[in-house]
């Protein structure tokens, strides 16, 4: 058995000792094996897919997509010198009137490069609260 | 198209230092944060602290100490009737996935893919292997591999349960025992019908170094090969036992044994341990 730093729990940091519980990770070390110096072979089947009923679906990814830069809303706000709050609200906002891939992409990739520094970060905290999210989420208030 | 719960990670406690915004969608299971993307963020190793909100089902943020979502992990779950929390975390990350489950409206069915596949694994391959020179050596790796980047034969957009097993080559005379291994890839998926099935995607093998690996392998090879077909009849054979649940609607997988939902916690496990199929009626 092998135990590892791994630990966690909800809430904060300062307050967990008292009213969360921390659970450290004990397992055995079975990470995915990777053979010696050898020889290698394999090949995929020949049989055909079967139908599927249901079609999987495809992954969320973040990274944002290799021709991104700003959108024209943005750069609109950003000419006119708008603060980085007032583009975070902005991004949420387009979010909030038409959810699309389109639009969330587009507020993800926004918000994530502003909160590459430590100071928009904290904006991007104060900006997305509960009320901000619920209706992202379809959530009640 | 809405989100069903969004992933705030910060590189500070408490919410602070630098962050970034995740996100899955109502119709999403799974969001990758990559091993990439964590190092654009200098977010390896050095996830402290998150806020986590959800609303229309659970969602599970499980971090993992290897690059490709496998080996040991640590994972925070949100229920989706509390919507949201905070949560301190310290240790070692380097690639994360979110995955949501017990969505609102569908009926859970969790089985351990160990505990469905284990026993059934050693007759099989003992009798795919009767009158070779190649016998089971330790126990199975029964385990996943999520959106494999670099397989050739596999998908990046697709998941799957991983049988690594390793092998014993016996060799005549004095010539030393070689050792070797064989995995195989499945992938399930809902039929036409409603049924949960398997499809073996792959196999793949391996021979230590030698003079004889080239002979080994050769031999290995149409055996291996042949074994697809055979574990695909005895996998489905078994999953006729979920027909039992009804008209399957998704089946996704938790890591580790997650036969019930935590709801809101912590759990921490190794994929190695075992692969929780989670079916949806």
């Amino acid at each position: 058995m092998t135990e590892t730093a791994t630990e966690g729990g909800l809430g904060a940091t300062t307050t967990n000792k008292t009213t969360t519980e921390a659970v450290s990770v004990r397992s055995i070390a079975a990470a995915k094996p990777v053979p010696g110096p050898g020889l290698l072979g394999g090949g995929k089947t020949t049989q055909q897919h079967p139908a599927y009923g249901r079609i999987p679906v495809n992954p969320r990814r973040f990274e944002p997509p290799s021709d991104f830069w700003l959108p024209d809303w943005a750069r609109t706000l950003v000419d006119q010198n708008a603060t980085p709050e007032q583009v975070i609200r902005a991004a949420i906002d387009r979010v909030v009137k038409g959810h699309s891939e389109q639009t969330l992409v587009e507020a993800q990739t926004v918000i994530n490069e502003l909160s590459r520094s430590v100071d928009h970060a904290k904006i991007v905290t104060t900006v997305l609260t509960r009320e901000t999210l619920n209706p992202l989420l379809a959530r009640k208030a | 198209m809405s989100l069903l719960a969004t992933a705030l990670l910060y590189s500070g406690p408490n919410q602070t230092g630098a962050s970034l915004l995740t996100g899955i969608g109502s119709g999403d299971r799974y969001g990758l944060i990559p091993n990439s993307l964590l190092s654009s963020r200098g977010l390896i190793d050095s996830i402290a602290s998150g806020r986590l909100d959800c609303s229309a089902a659970d969602l599970n943020l499980v971090m993992f100490h290897n690059n490709d979502y496998t080996g040991q992990f640590f994972q925070i779950s949100l229920s989706g009737t509390q919507g949201e929390t905070t949560f301190w975390h310290t240790g070692q990350v380097n690639s994360a996935l979110l995955i949501a489950s017990n969505n609102s409206g569908a009926n859970e069915h969790r089985i351990g893919f160990v505990g469905i596949f284990r026993a059934e694994w050693d007759s099989f391959l003992d009798h795919q292997l009767q009158g070779s020179q190649v016998t089971r050596d330790v126990d199975p790796l029964l385990t996943w591999q999520m959106f494999p980047a670099s397989d050739q034969w596999l998908s990046s957009n697709l998941t799957y349960l991983r049988i690594h097993q390793p092998l014993h080559v016996h060799m005549p005379w004095y010539w030393p025992d070689y050792q070797a291994s064989v995995d195989y890839n499945v992938e399930l998926y809902v039929t036409s019908d409603n049924h949960l099935r398997a499809w073996v995607a792959d196999y793949e093998w391996w021979v230590e170094s030698g003079a004889k690996s080239g002979q080994i392998g050769a031999k290995l090879d149409p055996q291996a090969r042949a074994g697809m077909s055979a574990l695909q009849t005895e996998l489905n054979q078994k999953l006729t036992e979920t027909d039992l649940f009804g008209a399957v609607k998704a089946v996704y997988y938790l890591p580790d044994r997650q036969l019930s939902p935590i709801g809101t916690g912590t759990f921490g496990g190794d994929t190695g341990n075992d692969i929780t199929i989670v079916i949806q009626t």
